[in-house]
C-alpha cells in the first residue's frame, strides 16, 4: 500500500518535472524556425537594411528533386538599429529568424566607411550567436547583392561564400579570413587595426539573380573575393591591391599556403608554391629606436617551370632559393611601403609587438607612434627552402626537339 | 537530533573541493582580469597562495576548539549575549551568500541559454532541489557529492584538454607588466571568495564520524581547488584574452562555446553548464545547511528540517530581493568580498584574540590565587 | 492573483504539516522560529512572483564599504 503510494507520487512529480525540461517559454519548434545562413548589412540614408539569406529545407534535401525553385530566400528590412531591422523581418517572413547557423556576414561598403563597431556589438551580446562566421565587405556593389547571387557547386550561396572564403584563405595569400572575435580583438588592442576581405560581383549581376545563372556552364555573375580593405579604428579606408595584399598576409603570419612565380636565371618564369610558412615579427630597441624584423621562416616546391633551367643541379636549386627570398622580401617591402605612404598608420600590428616585448618603451611611444611609424625601419630576414620539385626533375622543355 | 548526521573523512574532502570550485566557474576569471589584465594568472597564484595561509590558520583555529560549531565557539568565548549577536550576523551573511547563488544561476540560465523564460521559474526550480537537499540531511548531500565527484573531474579534464588547441599563448604577452598594487587587486578576489568562506566548514567539522580531521586531509583539498582556479583562470586568459575575459559577464561559458575540435567536436558548451551547476549547488547547499543548523543551535531548537520549507520561502524571495538586475549584482563584486574578509577577520582572528585574552587573564588568575 | 494563492497554499499545507505537530509537542520557540521564517519567506516570494520593487539589503552593503573601496582602488 505504502509502495503504491509511493510509486504514485513519484509518477505525479515525474509528470510534472518533465514537460518542465522542454522550457515552456523558450519553446521552439523547428518548423516555426526560419533557419538563416548569411547576412548581409547596408547603411542607407543613416538607416541599416538588414537582409537575411533564408534556407528552404525542401529545395536542399538531397532526398526530394529540386523543384526549379530557388533554395534560399531573402528578406530585407530597414530600420535604425540592427536589431530592430531583424524583428522588423518578420513583417516579411512567416516564421521568426534563428541566426544561430549564420556562415557570412556581408558588410556594405558605404556601411563600412562610416564605422562597423556599432553593428558589430549585436553579435557580440546576443546569446544565440556564435562566433565561427566570417565577416567580409562588399566592393562595388551592395551587400545585398551578393547575398542574391545563386551558385551552382554549393545550393546555398552563403555556404559559397563561406566555402570560398574558407578555401582561398588557405591556399591563396591574398584573402585572409576574420572571425567577428578577432576583430574584435583587433578593434580593442592598442595598436592593431583589422582588415577584412573584400568580395566583388562579376558579371552581370541582374541575370545573377535569377535560377538561369546556375543553369548555364558559363555563369552570368560570379562572387569573386579580392583585396583587403583596410580599417583605421572601425572605419573603411582604402583597399590593397593583389599584391600588397600578400605581402600583408606574409607579415601577419595568414598565409598557409600560397603559389607564386619568379624570374629564372635566363629569362622566362618559374612558378612555385608555399607548403608552410611561418612570420614571426620581433621588436628591438637599437640606440633608442624602435626597429621591427620580420623573420620569414618559408617551405616551398617547384610546380611550374616555364624556362629553360637544369633542375638537376644543387646549385640551381640554392639559386632559386635566394631569388624566392628576394622576391618575398619585396613582396612584403611593397606592402609596407604602400603603408607608409598611402595610409599613414600602422596597419600591420607592429605597435602591439612592440607592447608584448617592451612594454615600458611602448608607454612612452604610443602618442606619437604612427609618426614613427612613417619612419619605422623594418628589417627583413626571409629564408626559403624548396624541398620538393614535383615528380620530374628535369623539365622536358629542355630537350624539345623538332 | 534524528537521524545521525554524521559524515566520513573522505566525503568531507569531496565537499571541500565542490565548494571551492563551486562559483568560481562564473565571474572569478572577469573580476581577476578587470584588475590586472593579461596577467591575471599571476593574480590567482597570489591568490591561491594567500588563501592557503588563510585554510590554514582556520584548521588551527578549529583544532583549539574541538567538536565545537563556530556558534558554541563565539557563545564560549564572546559570552552568550555577544555572541549571539555575532553567529545572528554570519547566519544572515550564510543566507545571503547562498540565494546568491541561485541568484546567480536564475540570471545565467536566462541570458545565455533559455532567454524568454522568466527568472522566477529558475529559481523556484533550483531553490526546491536546495529544499530537498536540506531534509534529506548531510549524509545524502556528501554521498551525492561522492557520485558526482568522478564526473566533475572528467568533465573539468575534457574542458581542460580540449581548450588547450585553441589556446594562443601570445595572449600572455607582455608578462608581468602590471605592478604589484594591481595584481594584489586581482589577488582580492581570489582570497575573498573560495578562501574567506571556508569558515562554513566549521559547522560543519563537528559532523565528522570516526576520527579528526588533520592538517593533511584539509589542505590538500584545498590545494586542489586552489589549482582549478589557477587553471581556469590561465585558460580564460589564453583562450579569449583579456578584453573578452573582462567584458564577458559569463567568460567560461563563451569558453567552452569556442571548442571545436576536427569541426566534429562541437558546441559542447551545454554538457559543461552541468560542471558549473554541480559545483554551485554544492556550494549553496553547504550554505543553507549551516545556516539550518546554525539557527537550529542558535535558539535552541529541537530538530533542524523543520525549517527547510519556510527556509525555501525565504531563499526564493532573497534571491530576487539580492539585486534589481545583473549589472547590480556584477558591480556589487568588490564591496562582496570585502563583506567576506571582515566576516572573516571578525570570526577566525578576532575570536581568537579574545580566547587568547581570556585565558590569559583566567590564566593570570588561576597561577595569582 | 495565483501567486498570493499559491504560496498561501503552500503557507497552509506548512502549518498544518509542521506547524501543529509543534505546538502539540509544546516547542514554543520552534513554532515562534518557523512563523516567523515563514512570514518573512512568504511576503518575499508574493514579492518576487508579482514582480514588487523591494530595494536590496545590498546597498547597505554598498553604501558601508563604498569609502574603503574607493581608498582600495577596487570602484
Amino acid at each position: 500500500m505504502r509502495f503504491m503510494k509511493q510509486s504514485l507520487l513519484l509518477l505525479l512529480v515525474l509528470m510534472t518535472i518533465a514537460p518542465l525540461t522542454t522550457g515552456c517559454w523558450n519553446r521552439r519548434e523547428l518548423n516555426e524556425l526560419a533557419i538563416q545562413l548569411g547576412t548581409s548589412i547596408d547603411k542607407i540614408g543613416g538607416q541599416y537594411r538588414v537582409a537575411v539569406q533564408v534556407v528552404i529545407p525542401g529545395e536542399v534535401s538531397a532526398r526530394a528533386s529540386s523543384s526549379g525553385f530557388s533554395p534560399v530566400t531573402l528578406y530585407h528590412a530597414t530600420a535604425s538599429t540592427v536589431f530592430e531591422a531583424f524583428r522588423k523581418l518578420t513583417e516579411t517572413s512567416s516564421r521568426k529568424i534563428y541566426s544561430a547557423h549564420i556562415r557570412v556576414l556581408v558588410l556594405g561598403e558605404s556601411l563600412a566607411k562610416d564605422g562597423i563597431s556599432e553593428v558589430l556589438d549585436m553579435f557580440s551580446r546576443n546569446p544565440e550567436a556564435r562566433t565561427d562566421f566570417y565577416l567580409m565587405v562588399a566592393r562595388n556593389t551592395s551587400a545585398m547583392q551578393v547575398l542574391k547571387t545563386l551558385t551552382s557547386l554549393e545550393k546555398i550561396p552563403a555556404e559559397n561564400l563561406f566555402y570560398a572564403l574558407d578555401t582561398s584563405a588557405k591556399t591563396w595569400a591574398p584573402t585572409t579570413t576574420v572571425t567577428i572575435e578577432k576583430l574584435i580583438e583587433q578593434l580593442v588592442t592598442e595598436g592593431r587595426s583589422p582588415v577584412l576581405t573584400g568580395v566583388k560581383m562579376i558579371g552581370n549581376t541582374q541575370r545573377g539573380e535569377e535560377l538561369s545563372n546556375v543553369q548555364e556552364i558559363d555563369p552570368a555573375a560570379q562572387t569573386r573575393f579580392i583585396g583587403l580593405g583596410v580599417f583605421r579604428r572601425d572605419k573603411l579606408v582604402g583597399w590593397l591591391n593583389e599584391e600588397q595584399s600578400k605581402g600583408y598576409n606574409y607579415i601577419s603570419n595568414n598565409v598557409k599556403s600560397t603559389a607564386g612565380h619568379m624570374k629564372c636565371p635566363n629569362g622566362g618564369i618559374i612558378g612555385m608554391e608555399t607548403l608552410r610558412n611561418y612570420t614571426k615579427t620581433q621588436a628591438d630597441i637599437v640606440n633608442g629606436k624602435p626597429i621591427i624584423t620580420l623573420k620569414v621562416k618559408n617551405v616551398s616546391s617547384i610546380t611550374d617551370v616555364e624556362c629553360q633551367i637544369d633542375l638537376k643541379k644543387p646549385e640551381t636549386i640554392a639559386a632559386l632559393e635566394h631569388e624566392s627570398e628576394l622576391k618575398i622580401e619585396g613582396i612584403m617591402k611593397a606592402a609596407v611601403e604602400h603603408a607608409k605612404q598611402t595610409y599613414g598608420f600602422d596597419i600591420f600590428g607592429f605597435g602591439h609587438e612592440l607592447y608584448e616585448s617592451h612594454p615600458r618603451v611602448w608607454e612612452k611611444e604610443k602618442e606619437t607612434w604612427n609618426e614613427q611609424f612613417k619612419q619605422l625601419e623594418v628589417k627583413y630576414e626571409v629564408e626559403v627552402k624548396i624541398h620538393k620539385i614535383g615528380t620530374t626533375n628535369d623539365s622536358f622543355l629542355n630537350y624539345v626537339k623538332e | 537530533m534524528e537521524p545521525s548526521q554524521k559524515i566520513d573523512i573522505k566525503q568531507m574532502k569531496v565537499l571541500l573541493i565542490f565548494f571551492i570550485v563551486g562559483d568560481l566557474m562564473w565571474f572569478l576569471p572577469s573580476f581577476t582580469a578587470s584588475a590586472s589584465k593579461q596577467d591575471a594568472w599571476i593574480s590567482a597564484i597570489i591568490g591561491v597562495v594567500v588563501g592557503l595561509g588563510i585554510a590554514s590558520f582556520i584548521y588551527g583555529f578549529s583544532t583549539k576548539f574541538p567538536g565545537m560549531t563556530l556558534i558554541d565557539i563565539n557563545r564560549r568565548v564572546l559570552g552568550r549575549f555577544a555572541g549571539g549577536v555575532l553567529s545572528s550576523f554570519y547566519l544572515l551573511h550564510l543566507l545571503m551568500n547562498g540565494s546568491a547563488q541561485i541568484r546567480v544561476i536564475g540570471d545565467f540560465m536566462t541570458t545565455q541559454m533559455m532567454t524568454e523564460t522568466p527568472m522566477r521559474v529558475v529559481l523556484f526550480l533550483f531553490a526546491a532541489v536546495v529544499l530537498i537537499s536540506i531534509r534529506t540531511g548531510l549524509p545524502v548531500i556528501a554521498r551525492t557529492a561522492q557520485v558526482f565527484f568522478m564526473m566533475f573531474v572528467v568533465l573539468f579534464t575534457i574542458l581542460f584538454l580540449l581548450l588547450v588547441p585553441e589556446s594562443e599563448p601570445h595572449n600572455l604577452l607582455p608578462l608581468a607588466s602590471h605592478n604589484t598594487a594591481e595584481m594584489m587587486r586581482g589577488g582580492f578576489f581570489v582570497i575573498a571568495f573560495p578562501f574567506c568562506q571556508l569558515t562554513v566548514f566549521l559547522m560543519l567539522f563537528p559532523l565528522l564520524e570516526k576520527e579528526e580531521m588533520t592538517f593533511k586531509s584539509f589542505i590538500t583539498p584545498v590545494l586542489y581547488g586552489g589549482a582549478a582556479i589557477v587553471l581556469v583562470v590561465t585558460l580564460s586568459i589564453l583562450v579569449l584574452g583579456s578584453f573578452m575575459t573582462e567584458h564577458q559577464i559569463y567568460s567560461t561559458y563563451v569558453m567552452a562555446k569556442k571548442i571545436s575540435i576536427g569541426n566534429f567536436l562541437q558546441r559542447l558548451e551545454a554538457i559543461l553548464v552541468i560542471n558549473y551547476l554541480l559545483s554551485t549547488y554544492f556550494k549553496c547547499v553547504i550554505s543553507i545547511y549551516a545556516f539550518c543548523r546554525g539557527v537550529t543551535i542558535l535558539f535552541g531548537l529541537s530538530d533542524y528540517r523543520v525549517l527547510a520549507l519556510p527556509l525555501f520561502l525565504t531563499m526564493f524571495g532573497t534571491a530576487y530581493v539580492v539585486s534589481s538586475d545583473v549589472v547590480f549584482l556584477n558591480s556589487l563584486g568588490p564591496a562582496w568580498a570585502l563583506w567576506e574578509i571582515t566576516e572573516f577577520l571578525a570570526l577566525i582572528p578576532f575570536v581568537y584574540a579574545m580566547h587568547l585574552i581570556r585565558s590569559r587573564i583566567s590564566g593570570n588568575q588561576l597561577g595569582s590565587s | 492573483m495565483s501567486a498570493i494563492l499559491l504560496i498561501s497554499l503552500l503557507c497552509a499545507w506548512a502549518i498544518f504539516r509542521e506547524c501543529m505537530p509543534l505546538v502539540k509537542k509544546k516547542l514554543a520557540k520552534d513554532a515562534v522560529v518557523y512563523m516567523l521564517l515563514l512570514l518573512t519567506g512568504a511576503s518575499l516570494s508574493i514579492c518576487n512572483i508579482r514582480l514588487i520593487e523591494v530595494p536590496s539589503p545590498m546597498l547597505l552593503l554598498q553604501a558601508a564599504y563604498g569609502p574603503l573601496l574607493k581608498w582600495l582602488g577596487l570602484q
